[in-house]
């Protein structure tokens, strides 16, 4: 069962699909969506409030709520990085150095490739310079958040390193919609309206 | 592309930061972006080689993958075209809306398909919603280890990402006139996904693993062909209204179970909707709300008109106001993912 409890007192607490009810008060939101609840506990202005997850022995714990936002974190694999970058320099000083000496070995090397891995090298120095990942914006309401973060574990890693890419397939289209710029400024002023 | 095609149509605003809207299907990867006027749209298909097969130099004017040993991807559309000559399937990065646990090169490709077209990026803080689907109510896969693939993608690629419900961009693209409240759905490959939308906030959302691909694999089935072969037929030739004009007689039978499987999944889909909306809407909705359908299986001509006819046979537990199609149905999440960065994005920096 989920329980939203409202501690501030006097307030008219009015969530669609549960009855009227003046705070200090708990009530049943188990068949509401809890997106809807703390959008009208916004909209009525109400702040004090927790919402806790009962189980079926009456152990009761408090849900955290999510702020919606991007967020930024150090990245947690500066080391790995500064080794895939000192990897790639002994790879490019590998083809500087067959190139300038007329291909010394058989494999072919040209000035593409070199340009390629320069601006690999630069994206990856860029990375660490700007020391940042983002975390979702996604509201969570999760009893677990410590399973969530364990699963980034098996989640593989990206590593394009030798793989190259010709040509592209991408097809163009006139976009229909209205200008998006406009309709964002109505998303925000709704959502924050109604929240 | 062309790189100067692509440098004539960026918009070279001094503004630093950059949105994106990233919609990632089962058929198509699409792009929207905050500095071009256009979408961009690529097949989310490859073709795995052998080097034996084929010779570099016999590739000039086709899109490849090259891995670290020689192995070969043709990518794209171009993929279908070399599976017919070679008379393989095409690999597909993703199945069922979800990253598709059997292609073991699929993140590797999709990661260099993703790279080209989000396009140049370079020294702009970048913003990226990238299109979910919800957890589907008939089959058990977790949509959780899809969004952390897609997550790292984009976070190797020094983007900040934010993950978006597929139906709910639906409704930031296509609702603005009804304040964002309305059902959206997305009829894809993999699923159609369904989202119920009150002034801007989820109500409600959902998915179901019947979709474009299963049409053709249950046609496909029914009529004895390999789902490739349907799904191009289905391109060319399906309409869903008026009057049948293909003469051979087994085009003809491919397109008669091809609109039997439509009616068949608008029914089934529609059946799921009620039922959610019974079961896990507990909100009096005061006023009538749209329907906005959208998706690459809700192209063919009449599936709008079809989808009415199969809907108001039954009983809706909400007022409806209209039922319409995306203004493109193939960009409408793209577009509205970019609507809901920008919002994401003004909304931080007040």
């Amino acid at each position: 069962m989920i329980i939203l409890k409202v501690k501030d007192k006097g307030t008219l607490v009015d969530i669609p699909g549960t009855q009227k009810v003046r705070s200090p008060v708990e009530i049943d939101i188990s068949k509401v969506d809890i997106g809807f609840v703390t959008m009208y506990l916004r909209k009525q202005g109400i702040e004090n409030y927790e919402i806790i997850s009962v189980t079926d022995t009456g152990v009761r714990e408090v849900l955290p709520i999510k702020k919606p936002g991007f967020k930024k974190e150090p990245p947690k694999d500066d080391g790995k990085l500064k080794a895939n970058i000192e990897s790639r320099f002994n790879r490019l000083e590998g083809l500087i150095i067959n190139f300038l000496g007329g291909k010394q070995n058989n494999q072919p090397v040209n000035s593409e490739q070199i340009t390629d891995k320069l601006e690999n090298l630069e994206k990856l120095s860029e990375e660490i310079i700007r020391k940042q990942t983002v975390v979702t914006s996604d509201v969570r309401y999760s009893d677990e958040p410590q399973i969530e973060e364990l699963d980034d574990k098996f989640i593989p890693d990206i590593d394009l390193e030798g793989m190259t890419m010709k040509g592209s397939t991408i097809k163009t289209v006139q976009s229909d919609s209205d200008d998006a710029d406009e309709t964002a400024d109505l998303l925000s002023s709704i959502v924050k309206k109604g929240g | 592309m062309k790189m100067s095609e692509e440098v004539v149509k960026e918009n070279p605003k001094k503004d630093e930061t950059l949105c994106i809207g990233l919609d990632v299907g089962t058929m198509h990867l699409v792009c929207a972006r905050s500095d071009r006027k256009d979408v961009r749209i690529t097949r989310n298909v490859f073709l795995p080689l052998d080097s034996d097969d084929i010779q570099i130099s016999e590739l000039s004017d086709i899109s490849y993958v090259e891995g670290e040993e020689g192995e070969l991807f043709i990518i794209g559309s171009d993929a279908f075209k070399y599976a017919n000559i070679f008379g393989q399937e095409v690999s597909r990065p993703m199945e069922k809306g979800l990253i598709s646990p059997k292609e073991i090169s699929a993140i590797d490709v999709l990661t260099l398909m993703l790279k080209d077209l989000i396009g140049n990026i370079k020294r702009r803080d970048v913003y990226c919603s990238y299109s979910i689907p919800a957890q589907a109510i008939d089959e058990g896969r977790s949509v959780t280890y899809h969004k952390k693939v897609f997550a790292r993608i984009l976070k190797s690629f020094g983007i900040n990402y934010t993950s978006v419900n597929e139906a709910m961009a639906i409704i930031y693209s296509e609702c603005a006139q009804e304040k964002f409240s309305g059902i959206g759905i997305s009829f894809g490959a993999g699923m159609a996904n369904v989202a119920v939308s009150y002034k801007g906030v989820q109500a409600l959302a959902f998915s179901t693993a019947r979709a474009g691909d299963w049409i053709d694999r249950e046609t496909a089935e029914s009529i004895g062909m390999v789902p490739n072969r349907v799904t191009s037929m289905k391109e060319k030739y399906m309409k869903l209204s008026g009057e049948v004009s293909i003469k051979n007689k087994k085009t003809r039978r491919v397109l008669e179970a091809l609109f039997y499987h439509h009616e068949a999944l608008i029914n089934y889909t529609v059946k799921r909707i009620i039922k959610e909306f019974n079961e896990k809407v507990d909100i009096e909705v005061d006023e009538s709300i749209p329907i906005v359908v959208s998706g690459g299986t809700s192209m063919p001509e009449g599936f709008i008109e079809l989808f009415r006819d199969v809907i108001l046979e039954y009983d809706l537990p909400f007022d409806l106001s209209e039922i319409r199609k995306a203004k493109d149905p193939l960009t409408a999440v793209a577009n509205g993912l970019l609507i809901r960065t920008i919002s994401d994005v003004k909304g931080m920096k007040k």
